[in-house]
């Protein structure tokens, strides 16, 4: 190394020794907003320690009872009945009572012995069906026309009879459901239910409901059937005598109120007023609670319009 | 917290640190971290704003500082003063300010080629804060370890213990990063020199 580039290394030394010092000087750690910082460090701390505090003293326990319910649950075999009772409300505001059946018998999650009690059939909200549900919109198209085309009006609501039954639906119908019966109670629906007659009729305890669990629901095929002959094929008339044999045998079975709705339906698409007029007021009356009661009011109302126009 | 009290204060740095004041800022006691505030913001901002470079950059990096300060404080053994640890605070939480200074330089850079024209009678802050400006710049440039050790050892003029403690990294280490960086800067601002010319 020559003494020029021993003057220039030492040049750069001092340069760089003067930046060092510059910037030693030029940021020297005042600031006037240095209060602020600190008005925004302890806010943010509170904040923080608020959300921490939240969730040691809510979150966490919830949690550790949640899963301290859960395993009791499992030890003492309560948590797949209550998951199918959730599951099954959930499904039950979405899908056909038909694919709500068979999702549940594909799941082969056995029915809690308490979750339909056998001797309130119509209290219980039967699933509600979105293909079956007609709308609001169906009954100003039934008071603005005669009878006949008010009932070809509701059939063409796609809302009511337009879609067929969904795959599932009918595929879990051929091999009917075992969980579908909820009430055994009635005579005829217990001669025609094996399972549910080695039942004791009064109480639906868990060790009777068990073994009906298993056992294949002859019901569901004659609800199925009226279903296709209704939204599938509809044919009110045909439709009528399937709900009526579906209804003679299962008079307080599981889709009964569904059932006799859709035969109101039915006697309306067939010019029957009087007893459609006298079935849609046990729902408008809210025998079944809340269940089709506005749209049985709708009806009725449309009904009563087209009876007083000219 | 077994080293609390065992160590002697560091007059220099220095702050004793009751073991108290360590609970009460666990529990992130408004009081506490206020004291605290108090004692050390002015050293944690002049190291935030030496190895940012950037003012507003710098002083949300002190306020991370302190909002981390109640987490971090677990870890405070006491083996070194509490300004000591609260610089290690701000060199983890660095990074992303440092990043972001850096993008605005060169922004500004970019915005700004033509030179300042040369004022008729430079005064000495000018001339001091356009050297800043330069170092800040070939700062830029180094990895974040090497920048933190030349900031701290030759603009903070800290030993290469205390750095080894701010920085978790060995003293040889430590001394490695500032020889290296202090070459690349000489090499950068040589450059820069150049390029004026």
């Amino acid at each position: 190394m020559n003494d020029d580039d021993r003057s220039g290394a030492l040049s750069e030394d001092l340069d760089l020794a003067g930046a060092f010092r510059s910037v030693r000087d030029v940021y020297d750690g005042t600031n006037a907003e240095s209060n602020l910082t600190l008005q925004r460090a302890l806010f943010r701390t509170r904040a923080r320690e608020r959300r921490r505090s939240f969730a040691r003293w809510v979150v966490l326990p919830a949690a550790a009872v949640l899963v301290a319910s859960t395993a009791w649950a499992g030890v003492t075999g309560r948590l797949t009945p209550a998951l199918s009772v959730v599951l099954e409300s959930l499904h039950a505001e979405r899908t056909p009572p038909a694919a709500h059946d068979a999702a549940t018998a594909s799941a082969g999650t056995p029915r809690p012995s308490n979750a339909e009690p056998a001797s309130e059939p119509r209290v219980a909200p039967a699933p509600a069906s979105a293909e079956l549900a007609p709308e609001p919109a169906a009954a100003p198209s039934l008071a603005s026309e005669p009878p006949r085309a008010s009932a070809s009006s509701l059939a063409s609501e796609p809302s009511l009879a337009a879609e067929p039954p969904r795959k599932g639906a009918s595929a879990a119908l051929a091999p009917p459901s075992t969980a579908s019966p909820r009430s055994p109670t009635a005579t005829a629906s217990r001669a025609a239910e094996p399972a549910a007659a080695a039942a004791p009729s009064a109480s639906v305890d868990s060790a009777a409901a068990a073994p009906s669990a298993s056992a294949p629901d002859p019901h569901a095929a004659l609800f199925a059937e009226a279903h296709r002959l209704h939204f599938t094929e509809r044919d009110p008339a045909r439709a009528l005598a399937a709900w009526d044999r579906y209804l003679a045998v299962a008079p307080d079975g599981r889709f009964s109120p569904e059932a006799r709705y859709n035969r109101a339906l039915a006697l309306v698409r067939l010019g029957r007023h009087a007893e459609a007029t006298s079935e849609l007021a046990a729902f408008a009356r809210g025998a079944y609670g809340s269940y089709r009661r506005d749209d049985a009011q709708s009806l009725l109302d449309a009904l009563a319009r087209d009876a007083s126009s000219p | 917290m077994a080293h609390l009290g065992v160590h002697a204060p560091d007059d220099e740095r220095g702050d004793d640190t009751p073991h108290a004041l360590v609970v009460r800022l666990q529990r992130a006691e408004p009081g506490a971290m206020t004291l605290v505030y108090r004692q050390h913001h002015v050293a944690v901002r002049a190291f935030a704003q030496r190895l940012v470079g950037d003012v507003e950059a710098a002083e949300d990096l002190v306020q991370d500082v302190f909002v981390a300060l109640p987490t971090a404080i677990a870890r405070f053994r006491g083996d070194c003063a509490l300004r000591t640890f609260l610089v290690s605070i701000a060199v983890h939480h660095a990074k992303n300010h440092v990043r972001a200074a850096a993008r605005r330089r060169a922004a500004l850079g970019r915005l700004a080629r033509e030179p300042e024209p040369p004022s008729p009678d430079p005064s000495r802050d000018v001339q001091r804060r356009e050297l800043a400006r330069q170092l800040m710049l070939a700062l830029d440039a180094l990895p974040l370890e090497q920048r933190v050790a030349v900031v701290l050892a030759e603009i903070e003029e800290r030993t290469s213990a205390e750095i080894a403690t701010i920085v978790g990294a060995p003293e040889g280490t430590v001394r490695t990063r500032i020889f290296h960086a202090k070459r690349k800067l000489r090499e950068v601002m040589r450059a820069e020199r150049g390029g004026e010319r």
